[in-house]
């Protein structure tokens, strides 16, 4: 970059000038820029406009009080760390093997199954009435009674 | 925390054999290491290296010490709650930083649409700001400083979001143009282009004060 050229004609100007403000340009860069400002109108009242932005900036320190904030926060992460009784006990029972289980479970199943006495056998008195089989019925009884009929 | 969770204050001398962990790493990035194995003492110093960072970070992009401080302990719970899935892949300010703006822009936008509900005017917003104190002794100084501060506050309040990020970052946690970007998301042209913008503005608007 030529230093005779307005440095905010180009976007590197601008940053080196920024960076400059802040205190931030490395120190040869800083000689050759400042060399530029002396001659340079533009790129000074930049540079002072700037230079008042940064110690306005400066002055907004925030007066916050922190010394409560770890107790809080302590707190907050013991509340995070004690979980809900769901989670202690999906965690429980995910601590647990299920797999001899099974075969345990199925050898329950197999001993009821033997053990178990036998079933009653459904008397032929307890079989439901169809409705149809009453309706079938009350049609031959009235046949029967239409062949009475028609033999008197 | 394998021993409990209340953070004990830190001890230097706690975390010097953590460092051996990741030499290359920055050391808030080995702290984290450590956090992630368990160490208590290791999230409690990094709490004591970030915590104020963080909380004038939030409080000026928020401008409300109570919202601010509420923000900056959700931080430190995501830090804490993320510590199984760490990867040092990125520079820890970057991750703690990303986080903190994330809660910064959520909480304004909610803020702005829950404004724009309940119509508030200009004079409520200013009112709400009012949470800075300045402990001069002077009268007379304490009204010049908080001319100013007021200036400095409604400037910087008055930027997009994204700018007012960027030039908080820049400004004044001295971070470089491309920790910014990937804090932010976005290119390092365009954080060029969020900071010139930005201090373009607060040129115009604090140059009385020069």
């Amino acid at each position: 970059m030529a230093t005779d050229e307005c440095r905010l004609r180009t976007e590197e100007g601008v940053e080196a000038l920024l960076e400059y403000c802040a205190g931030r340009l490395h120190a040869a860069d800083a000689v050759v820029l400042e060399s530029h400002l002396a001659g340079c109108a533009p790129c000074r009242e930049f540079a002072a406009a700037q230079q008042t932005v940064w110690q306005s900036l400066d002055a907004w320190e925030p007066a916050i009080e922190t010394q409560g904030f770890q107790s809080r926060l302590n707190a907050r992460l013991a509340e995070d760390s004690t979980p809900a009784w769901k989670d202690r006990l999906r965690a429980w029972s995910s601590g647990i093997s299920w797999k001899p289980a099974i075969p345990m479970a199925a050898a329950f199943a197999l001993w009821a199954a033997i053990s178990a006495p036998p079933r009653p056998e459904i008397p032929a008195q307890a079989e439901q009435v169809r409705p149809e089989a009453v309706e079938r019925m009350l049609e031959d009884v009235d046949m029967l009674d239409q062949l009475k009929l028609n033999a008197q | 925390m394998a021993d409990g969770v209340s953070v004990q204050p830190w001890r230097p001398d706690r975390v010097r054999p953590g460092m051996a962990v990741a030499a290359t790493l920055d050391l808030d990035a080995a702290l984290m290491l450590r956090v992630r194995d368990g160490c208590s003492s290791s999230y409690a110093a990094l709490l004591e290296r970030h915590r104020n960072p963080v909380i004038h970070y939030v409080f000026r992009m928020v401008q409300n010490q109570a919202i601010a401080e509420e923000l900056a302990q959700e931080v430190f719970l995501r830090v804490y709650r993320s510590r199984q899935k760490y990867e040092p892949s990125a520079k820890f300010t970057t991750w703690l930083f990303r986080i903190a703006t994330n809660l910064a822009f959520n909480w304004l936008r909610d803020e702005r649409s829950r404004k724009s509900q309940e119509s508030l005017n200009d004079g409520l917003t200013a009112g709400a700001t009012i949470n800075l104190k300045d402990r001069r002794p002077s009268v007379e100084s304490v009204l010049v400083h908080n001319v100013k501060l007021n200036a400095v506050r409604e400037a910087i309040g008055s930027l997009p979001e994204k700018q007012r990020a960027a030039v908080l970052m820049h400004k004044y946690e001295e971070m470089e143009y491309s920790q910014i970007a990937k804090v932010l998301g976005c290119s390092d042209s365009a954080v060029k282009s969020l900071i010139f913008r930005a201090y373009e503005s607060l040129r115009e608007k604090l140059a009385q004060y020069g």
